[in-house]
């Protein structure tokens, strides 16, 4: 419990600071949305109005206040651009993403742990090199050519899919993001593979292992029932501290998919310098990602009990 | 191992089930692509083209632009009829359509629209004005109304204002400061649309995504990727045009004159930012026409002769292309010591000389654009297709002579100038060829890309020497070109060059007191209007480089289609043909990628 509070405690420091690089960020470096927002016939006394409609000529001190109030009450004020509460636009987008993030990421994720242990099977064979070519011919090919190709010849082609869109209901959706879904399993499928068959080779080289072999235990029963729950346990981390990401989405395939989730979502506000979108994203992802981190560190001791908290 | 395969197994099969293509809806609907996402649909926000297309869907305002009839006409829409105009051109009496109601909405008691009346008029152009608001269309009305800019200050919406007023149920009175030939242009405008009074209080914030006027759809639902609109039943009895150009007789656009409007009972438009998608859904017939030929697509659509390709003859695809009545150029700013004021004429004489855009129409526009000399380009009255303006004709020889005269022979002396972009890969392109043209001068240029809002900071800040931009005009005069020169209007406003000219102000403030509608005033406007392009000619405040075409596509089956660039509500004029639309895709020709 005290372990649990300290890492808790721990991550406020990091959130101020975090806070701090993103407030300099879109309120020192970045431009002026001012300009963008009022169009193409704009007055200097329409700037300055609007500067003051947005707060943009209080001191930055209270810009910042006004930020870390915000953060805490998770209240982002409306977009610049479409006057939409940021709030309601996050828990909109939510379900679309997590819609596409979760059957993908859960399926990625399988397939590359099936396929890891497979090539840790036959390592050194034609089969094991074969995959890894492949798994590397992947990790080098863009996403967007993926997506591009696959649109043009699953959805358009063969007409096996639909090009793009979204339903709201629960089981309509998924014919929707079935394809963008099979997209992502390939696209995420190479990197997986590799670091996952590393994760389980370290094991095979263990002292367990051998031993087991002396034992005459057979190879697949070693890989399957020992290799495997020992190796669960770096993969298991590895997994863990993705899933808050799954709720804020693919950008690319959201929106070449037509799917409002949050991916689309901050892509538009970056297209439109809507900043108090673009923060209100950019401190979900940060506390999202601390938060896996916290989950993560503290299943680690759940999975491997020699881990003690200290 | 057993239950990882039996669940993998199942997974696919769950995808497999729900990945079967939708089949398409035969009714009587329209459906196309929204390319960007809608930011408001409240009239006085919205600037961007599909926010404005949106609005117009809903609202309605006193004027707009008749469908068919070349060049562009106004004609009453909310108005019974055009306005009376006082002799000195500066009262404008507006006779409201009677029986005109708004949309049934929960705002209004036992949800039932209200009779429309001038005083809404008043209410929502006194929204366009209330600093308040923050409008991005207060421009059109910011110093021509008397009494406005002033109440403007208090916003009191109590406050009578001389310059606008309902001096009845049915009539509006406008009082302009000066005499003003843009102000009907103006009113046409999707910002000057009315809005009801109780709409706006009861959905307050939320006003900008529940569009309630007296339009012919109404909003039926709105998610974030896709509006649907359903024909408004109490829309009154609204009639097709009956007259048209001879090409409209010759397509066919006047069979359906005198019948009731919108013919469509639904529009869906689905928002689809990229361009791939976008395509795709078109050619499988999922969307019924295009507002946008992009550069991916232009290489189906087009043969190497820029005829419409024989794939797109086969499918029956109309091809639509207009002159578009907007320019591209490269604005220098006239306050830069580098490049800008009298002292550096000659230089930016030379460097337009130099540029040789026919080049880039062919690389860049795929031959859809043609050669800019002037503001004004073609559709809009005062375009002159004899007109060559002399800065602008190719000849480096001479770009060199006058180089060299000006003491810069070769590019000595001069410093290494910077031209500003926006991001996107074409503007990029042009750029690194406009860098390689000076360089046969002797000129070094360096290019500096940033995103759109960065590069309209540092464009609306002064910051820049040389900037690449186009021009989209807001209606059909040939003012709204040259306004991008008067001293007024400098940065941050639309004069993004800062380009002052005494003579030229005094010339532009002479031609927007007269009226084109009166001949006499009219010949007399264009002569002022050369007298500007003259100066335009010697001071180069810009090199203006081409006029891009407009192209649709619409399929077979949609009718009455006509590229309109000013009036934004012309789906109530489009009718589908449901029986030619359930040929064609069930011939499965537009089904697949064949």
């Amino acid at each position: 419990m005290t372990y649990v509070l300290r890492r808790l405690l721990y991550t406020i420091p990091i959130v101020l600071g975090v806070c701090l690089i993103i407030f300099i960020l879109f309120n020192l470096v970045g431009g002026d949305p001012t300009y963008q927002m009022l169009g193409k016939h704009a007055t200097a006394a329409q700037v300055l109005e609007l500067r003051h409609e947005l707060g943009m000529d209080r001191s930055k001190f209270e810009q910042f206040y006004d930020y870390l109030c915000q953060v805490v009450s998770f209240d982002f004020g409306r977009s610049y651009s479409t006057k939409q509460k940021i709030s309601e636009m996050i828990w909109a987008g939510m379900p679309a993403s997590f819609s596409l993030a979760a059957p993908a990421f859960f399926v990625e994720t399988l397939l590359s742990i099936i396929v890891a242990l497979l090539v840790s099977f036959y390592r050194g064979s034609l089969f094991d090199r074969m995959v890894v070519v492949g798994c590397v011919i992947g990790m080098s090919i863009s996403s967007l050519a993926f997506i591009l190709f696959g649109q043009y010849f699953f959805a358009y082609y063969l007409g096996l899919f639909p090009i793009s869109g979204y339903d709201t209901d629960w089981l309509l959706r998924f014919k929707y993001v079935a394809l963008p879904a099979l997209i992502w399993v390939v696209v995420g499928l190479g990197i997986n593979v590799r670091v996952f068959r590393t994760f389980i080779l370290d094991e095979v080289s263990q002292d367990y292992v051998r031993t087991a072999r002396s034992k005459g235990l057979s190879e697949a029963s070693i890989l399957f029932k020992h290799v495997l729950k020992n190796a669960m346990i770096p993969i298991l981390t590895y997994v863990v501290i993705q899933i808050p990401f799954l709720i804020t989405g693919s950008f690319l395939l959201e929106s070449f998919f037509g799917i409002p989730g949050l991916g689309s979502i901050t892509i538009d506000a970056i297209h439109n310098s809507d900043f108090p979108v673009i923060k209100a994203m950019t401190t979900l992802e940060t506390l999202l990602f601390i938060a896996g981190n916290v989950v993560t560190d503290l299943l680690y001791s759940v999975v491997d009990p020699r881990v003690r908290l200290k | 191992m057993r239950k990882i395969f039996s669940t993998l197994i199942l997974t696919v099969l769950v995808f497999s089930l729900f990945s079967c293509t939708r089949k398409k809806d035969l009714g009587n609907v329209l459906r196309f692509a929204l390319r960007e996402k809608i930011r408001s649909m409240d009239p006085i926000k919205s600037s961007e083209h599909y926010s404005s297309v949106e609005v117009r869907r809903a609202y309605e305002g006193l004027l707009e632009y008749h469908y068919l009839k070349r060049p562009y006409v106004l004609e009453p829409l909310l108005a019974e009829s055009m306005p009376e105009i006082s002799k000195n051109g500066l009262i404008y009496n507006f006779k409201i359509r009677k029986g005109v109601f708004f949309q049934d909405d929960v705002s209004f008691p036992l949800g039932k629209g209200r009779e429309l009346e001038a005083e809404d008029f008043v209410y929502s152009l006194k929204r366009l004005a209330d600093p308040k608001n923050v409008s991005d269309g207060w421009w059109i009305l910011d110093g021509s109304i008397v009494g406005l800019n002033e109440w403007r200050k208090k916003a009191d919406y109590n406050e009578v204002i001389e310059g606008l007023y309902a001096k009845d149920r049915y009539t509006l009175v406008f009082k302009l400061t000066q005499k003003n030939s843009l102000f009907l242009h103006r009113l046409a405008m999707p910002f000057a649309c009315v809005v009801a009074k109780e709409v706006v209080a009861h959905y307050q914030a939320e006003f900008l995504n529940h569009p309630v006027g007296t339009g012919p759809f109404v909003l039926e639902s709105y998610a974030p990727n896709q509006l649907i609109w359903k024909r408004n039943p109490t829309y009154r009895k609204v009639t097709y045009p009956s007259e048209g150009t001879s090409e409209d007789k010759k397509l066919g656009r006047l069979e359906d004159a005198g019948k009731q409007i919108p013919f469509v009972d639904k529009l869906i438009d689905d928002l689809i930012v990229e361009d791939q998608p976008a395509w795709l859904n078109f050619l499988q017939g999922n969307h019924d026409y295009m507002m946008k030929v992009t550069k991916d697509s232009a290489t189906t659509v087009f043969d190497n002769n820029h005829n419409p390709s024989k794939q797109i003859r086969d499918l029956g695809v109309q091809v639509f292309e207009e002159p578009g009545t907007w320019f591209s150029y490269f604005g220098f700013n006239m306050e830069d010591p580098a490049i800008g004021g009298d002292a550096n004429r000659f230089l930016r004489k030379a460097m337009s000389l130099a540029y040789d855009e026919a080049p880039t129409i062919d690389k860049f526009y795929l031959g859809l654009a043609v050669k800019a000399e002037s503001p004004i380009p073609p559709g809009v009255e005062g375009f002159d297709a004899k007109y060559k303006n002399p800065s602008r004709e190719y000849n480096l020889a001479k770009a060199r002579e006058i180089l060299s005269k000006a003491g810069h022979e070769g590019g000595k002396g001069l410093p290494k100038l910077v031209i500003d972009i926006s991001t996107d890969s074409t503007t990029k392109q042009i750029s690194e060829y406009f860098q390689r043209q000076m360089s046969e001068l002797g000129i070094v240029v360096e290019i500096n890309s940033s995103s759109w809002p960065e590069f309209i900071n540092r464009v609306r800040k002064k910051q820049v020497q040389i900037f690449a931009v186009s021009w989209i005009y807001d209606y059909p005069d040939a003012e709204n070109g040259w306004q991008l020169l008067y001293s007024k209007n400098e940065s941050p406003g639309s004069n993004e060059s800062n380009f002052k000219n005494a003579e030229f102000d005094k010339l532009y403030s002479q031609a927007i007191a007269l009226q084109p509608s009166e001949l006499s005033q009219a010949k007399k406007r264009l002569d002022l209007f050369s007298k500007m392009r003259k100066i335009f000619e010697d001071e180069v405040p810009w090199i203006i480089t081409v006029y891009p075409a407009e192209t649709r596509l619409a399929h077979s089956w949609v009718r009455n289609f006509k590229i309109h660039p000013f009036e934004r509500m012309t789906e109530k004029y489009l009718r589908v043909d449901g029986k030619a639309r359930e040929i064609a895709l069930k011939s499965g020709a537009l089904a697949v990628g064949k």
